[in-house]
């Protein structure tokens, strides 16, 4: 008893330590919390409140068809409506709320104490509520993007859409993107490098499989889309021609590059509601999920799969007929991957003893609906079904049972899972029930209706119907449907909003799961674990279930707190044997006001007060800077190096540390950019009808050659730097970073230099756009290596960096040899393909 | 190794616009020579040391496909449409090139050919480590002689012809090195990097308005030519990915494969469904 009382007293000191270090301050300084915990609820309830006013819209358009010739909406309202319904329930509500569960639930599920990137969340965070908020704005001021959520060109241009109406889309959702993209690098890192020891990859949960394969995706999927948008934002705000075909553009690069997104998309959004039911399923099947490894194969193949489908949404738009026979064959690779996870998760309810707690009836509801979103979408990728129903509300119904079934039936069951964990509170299973059969009951009424609607020929996006065609019936029953369903969305809604007060108590681990994050307390402490058990296992719960209580005694791994800096294991990416210690920045102010300053700069942009905008990009350009100043706490690393005996090095000591897998991860992201804008050249070059292409390149070569020697000679400086690092040499280090910088200065220099002496009119000719758009991607990157070069060189000279601490050098490394195979691809495509191509 | 191998399909290349017959000649007969040579070397290795049945068998169903494409040129089918003709490359990069890799006949042709074979080895053994960096130098290599000019003068010339599938095999057989014999987690990048450019250069010749190549039927021709480098030609990437996944797994993991359920938990959770 007396040393129970004492372990107890011991626990809570260990915890009061840890608290100092890892807690999250109140009132106005919450907005500096960077813990993944506040951060991820933050992402999930915000989506939430946009999944409501998504909803809305949505009653709002079922209100107005329910009858025929109703005039309660006028028409161009109507447009905003279906525009902004499809674009909050997939920018702001889908993507961002998955992405904060998953932000929430990863380091928790690889036992780490926070996301490899704790800043980085935050400020995916902020950028997500601004970009938003921004775009929100539209809609309460009546200018709201018009034109369907896909934005086609040319309905979306400056001469069919004048106004800020698609601005704003454009604008506020590459700025939500841009919060995408980081959250999906730093997911992305933190699965690879974070887990705990002897966390194996294949000892992870499938969870965390199906978030990493989702992160990449996002890294590969959602630059075509960012630049599609740049791109059509240059040419509405500056005039230069991309989708314009009478100045040599074409409108159908904007679907290339908007599906390029979009295909992948669908599975970015439909993998982590699978990954939800691949957890759940076991669980409530006490019962291991059949067929692990095929379900991973599953997960990896869909990924490769998605991002070659695109295709197969533009069957109408006069495509060669060839290429529709062959993806419409293409399309039912699909079914093999889904197959495989469907008939897993069938086997795991078959041979184990399932038991229908609330979750279950969603993951069943679930089954149902996604089944039948499968199968009408095997008959959408037949050609002659797709074009007798394209743009009717068939597809509508479709694309509902898809995402509805797909993402969000998972996700409530995910959310009823997880409840206890975030409130260590019991859902009430009365009302609960109630919630599930009314929103299942009424999606099918509106849907399943809706697909028979759209066969009576019904077209989407039509404000109102006349009387007399047949579709009077059906609409109503919709409309009636979409109200049952909100009912029962709003009963979920009631339970979830009372089980925090009236909800009993849920204890350890309420499921019986057998995954890492029921060993934290419910709700979680900041610092999830006081120590880092070893995982080498698939289900540490069911296989140690005393786990919770000798991770909180400090029993495990990094339980030292002393030294005040916040710790978590970094692993080998396969095996999960430890190899440093990674040390986490704290709580800032850097990242909300950075995203501030970007906020400004996407206002600015918006209300076209360039003067304005370029205060606003001096400002996030210092804020940034200083972040990346003050984001390496390696003072405070120095003081104490030798943690403990038997411990790994800090990861400012070594050469491959979590900085080195962010930069390498936002190259693949980048890169994916680059390659679009490839595409988008050598596509507008091919297919564009009205292609101008002048008779000599308009860029002089031997300056450009000269410009891309001296990237090179800079590049391979640096490279020779890193290396002696490596040798543990560090003589002259400053100066030759300081010289590295003044050669990449001097190509920068040649390259403005030869940019302002051609005779580019990058509002003529989609030609010189492209370009110009190539050469302002050089430039930035140039730019920032320049830049990036002399902070180091700073940081040396401030004693922050040197061969004890060479860990920053080794991160910018990359960008170098990244900005250089860019610039000499640029050269080959640019200068010298077509050179290639006249002589043809 | 693989550049002898391209050696063995060269004969399958697609000419028939040079103006010089005999050069034509001497350039087909010196691409079917080298092949059987290589095969033969094969054999004598095989005896040295035996090879298992299974990359035997693929080892011979590779040459045996490199044959019929070989023949198949001759008979001058592959000279009519550029269709065909990328089902000719399209043999050489994804079907060939890995199923020589799959046979692993290295060690029987060392065997054969001895120290020298090594030292000629080497240098490409290395460069196969980074599955990144051959599919990169890959990607160059298609896209390089599919701009027009040059795959024209790869038509208008036998030489030319021979060094394209010189390099075709040579940087294939590499990629497909790194990416089926190596086991590193870059492989699944190298893949999708390579699936996503061969597929927009397939999208581009499928959506191209204007005949590039002087061997085109039609544009319907070119259409096809770019879909069965994007759909078909993209196919082995796909397989290859879960094939190297699965391989992954089955590799250092096997420990891990079966979660066998404990008594303990047996009765806990007997409990739970009672509850």
């Amino acid at each position: 008893m007396n040393t129970n009382n004492e372990t107890r007293k011991a626990e809570a000191a260990l915890h009061d330590e840890f608290l100092k270090v890892w807690g999250n301050p109140r009132g106005w300084r919450a907005l500096t919390i960077v813990n993944h915990t506040t951060v991820g609820i933050r992402f999930m309830i915000t989506g939430g409140i946009f999944f409501l006013i998504g909803g809305l819209l949505a009653m709002l358009m079922r209100t107005q068809l329910a009858l025929p010739e109703q005039e309660i909406i006028e028409p161009k309202l109507y447009d905003q409506l279906f525009t902004m319904h499809g674009t909050v329930m997939m920018f702001l509500f889908a993507v961002p709320v998955l992405e904060g569960l998953a932000m929430y639930l990863i380091p928790k599920m690889i036992g780490a104490r926070d996301l490899v990137f704790p800043r980085l969340s935050a400020f995916g965070y902020w950028c997500y509520l601004f970009g938003s908020l921004i775009l929100m704005s539209s809609l309460v001021l009546g200018i709201a993007p018009a034109a369907g959520w896909f934005m086609y060109t040319p309905l979306t241009n400056d001469v069919y859409s004048p106004g800020p109406n698609v601005d704003f889309w454009l604008l506020g959702v590459t700025f939500i993107e841009i919060s995408a993209v980081s959250a999906g690098i730093e997911l992305t890192v933190s699965i690879l490098r974070t887990r705990t020891s002897g966390m194996a990859l294949l000892h992870m949960p499938l969870f965390c499989w199906y978030i990493l394969i989702m992160a990449l995706m996002i890294v590969f999927g959602f630059p075509p889309l960012i630049l599609g948008s740049i791109l059509l934002e240059l040419e509405r705000a500056a005039g230069m021609p991309f989708f314009d075909v009478a100045r040599g553009g074409d409108p159908i690069l904007w679907q290339h590059l908007f599906w390029l997104f979009g295909h992948p998309e669908v599975y970015i959004i439909f993998l982590p509601a699978a990954g939800i039911v691949s957890t759940l399923l076991p669980v409530f099947s006490r019962q291991p999920i059949v067929g692990y490894r095929w379900i991973v194969l599953a997960i990896i193949s869909t990924g490769f799969i998605s991002f070659g489908l695109w295709v197969h949404h533009m069957f109408t738009i006069g495509i060669p007929q060839l290429a529709q026979a062959f993806f419409s064959m293409a399309s039912m690779l699909v079914a093999i991957p889904t197959g495989i996870q469907l008939f897993a998760w069938l086997a795991t309810l078959w041979t184990g003893r399932p038991v229908y707690h609330v979750p279950m009836l969603w993951l069943v509801g679930f089954l149902f609906i996604f089944m039948i979103g499968g199968l009408t979408g095997v008959m959408l990728a037949l050609v002659p079904f797709n074009w007798q129903v394209h743009d009717t509300h068939f597809v509508v119904a479709h694309l509902h049972y898809v995402m509805v079934g797909g993402m969000l039936f998972p996700l409530i069951a995910g959310l009823y899972y997880w409840l206890p964990h975030f409130s260590g509170r019991m859902p009430s299973d009365k009302l609960a029930r109630w919630g599930f059969w009314m929103t299942f009951v009424g999606f099918n009424t509106t849907f399943l209706v809706m697909h028979l609607t759209g066969l009576l020929g019904m077209p989407r996006r039509v404000y109102t119907y006349p009387a007399g065609l047949g579709w009077e019936l059906p609409n109503s029953v919709s409309s009636m449907g979409g109200f049952i369903m909100a009912m029962g969305i709003s009963m979920v809604l009631l339970d979830i909003v009372l089980h925090f007060r009236f909800g009993r108590p849920a204890g350890a681990n309420p499921w019986q799961a057998d995954t890492l994050e029921w060993a934290t307390d419910t709700p979680p402490q900041p610092y999830n674990f006081i120590s880092l058990p070893d995982c080498p296992m698939r289900h540490p719960m069911w296989d140690s279930p005393d786990l919770q209580a000798t991770i909180a005694d400090g029993r495990h791994g990094l339980s030292e707190i002393d030294h005040g800096r916040r710790e978590t294991w970094g692993s080998d990416p396969v095996s999960g044997a430890i190899r440093e210690i990674i040390h986490l920045p704290g709580n800032s102010w850097l990242p909300f006001f950075s995203a501030l300053a970007l906020s400004g700069l996407c206002i600015s942009l918006l209300i076209r007060t360039y003067s304005m905008a370029l205060i606003a990009v001096i400002a996030s350009l210092v804020l940034l800077l200083r972040w990346s100043w003050k984001n390496g706490a390696f003072l405070e690393a120095d003081s104490d190096s030798a943690a403990k005996s038997g411990y790994p090095q800090l990861h400012s000591r070594t050469f491959d540390g979590p900085g080195l897998w962010g930069m390498v991860v936002t190259l693949l992201a980048d890169g994916a950019l680059f390659l679009s804008i490839l595409f988008g050249w050598l596509y507008l070059r091919i297919v564009a009808p009205n292609w101008q292409a002048p008779e000599t390149v308009p860029l002089a070569w031997q300056p450009l050659l000269i410009s891309g020697v001296l990237l090179t000679i800079a590049t391979f400086w640096h490279h020779f730097i890193v290396r002696r690092l490596r040798e543990g040499r560090d003589d002259h280090l400053q100066g030759q970073l300081w010289s590295i910088a003044v050669v990449g200065l001097v190509h920068c220099g040649v390259l403005i230099w030869t940019w302002s002496a051609s005779s580019l009119l990058a509002t003529q000719t989609a030609h010189d756009a492209v370009i110009s758009v190539i050469l302002m991607y050089q430039l930035f990157h140039s730019g920032l290596a320049v830049i990036m070069t002399a902070l180091q060189a700073m940081r040396v000279a401030y004693g922050y960096v040197d061969k004890g601490a060479p860990y920053e050098i080794a991160v910018v490394k990359p960008w170098w040899l990244y900005t250089t195979a860019v610039y000499w691809l640029s050269f080959l495509t640019v200068i010298l393909l077509p050179i290639a191509w006249r002589s043809a | 190794m693989v550049a002898v191998f391209s050696l063995l399909i060269h004969p399958a290349e697609a000419h028939g616009w040079g103006e010089d017959a005999t050069e034509a000649r001497l350039s087909a007969m010196l691409g079917g020579l080298v092949p059987s040579a290589l095969w033969l070397i094969y054999v004598v290795g095989a005896n040295r040391i035996r090879p298992t049945n299974n990359r035997r068998m693929k080892f011979h169903g590779a040459s045996l496909i490199a044959a019929m494409t070989m023949f198949g040129s001759t008979g001058g089918w592959l000279d009519k449409s550029s269709a065909l003709h990328m089902v000719q490359h399209m043999l050489i990069l994804v079907v060939i090139a890995p199923l020589y890799v799959l046979a692993r006949p290295l060690p029987q042709w060392l065997a054969a050919s001895g120290a020298t074979g090594i030292r000629l080895w080497r240098p490409f053994l290395r460069l196969s480590r980074h599955p990144l960096r051959t599919g990169i130098l890959q990607i160059f290599v298609i896209g390089f002689w599919h701009t027009p000019v040059f795959y024209n003068l790869a038509l208008a010339n036998p030489w030319w012809h021979l060094a394209e599938h010189i390099s075709f095999a040579l940087v294939s057989g590499l990629f497909w090195w790194s990416v089926l014999i190596r086991r590193t987690l870059t492989v699944l990048p190298a893949l999708l990097l390579t699936l996503m450019c061969t597929g927009m250069l397939g999208a581009l010749l499928a959506f191209a308005q204007i005949p590039f190549y002087n061997d085109l039927l039609n544009i319907q021709d070119q259409q096809l030519a770019g879909l069965i480098m994007w759909v078909p030609g993209g196919l082995p990437y796909l397989v290859a990915g879960g094939w190297c996944c699965l391989r992954l797994f089955s590799g250092e993991y096997t420990q891990s494969s079966k979660h066998s359920l404990g008594p303990t938990r047996r009765r806990r959770i007997e409990k739970l469904g009672t509850d």
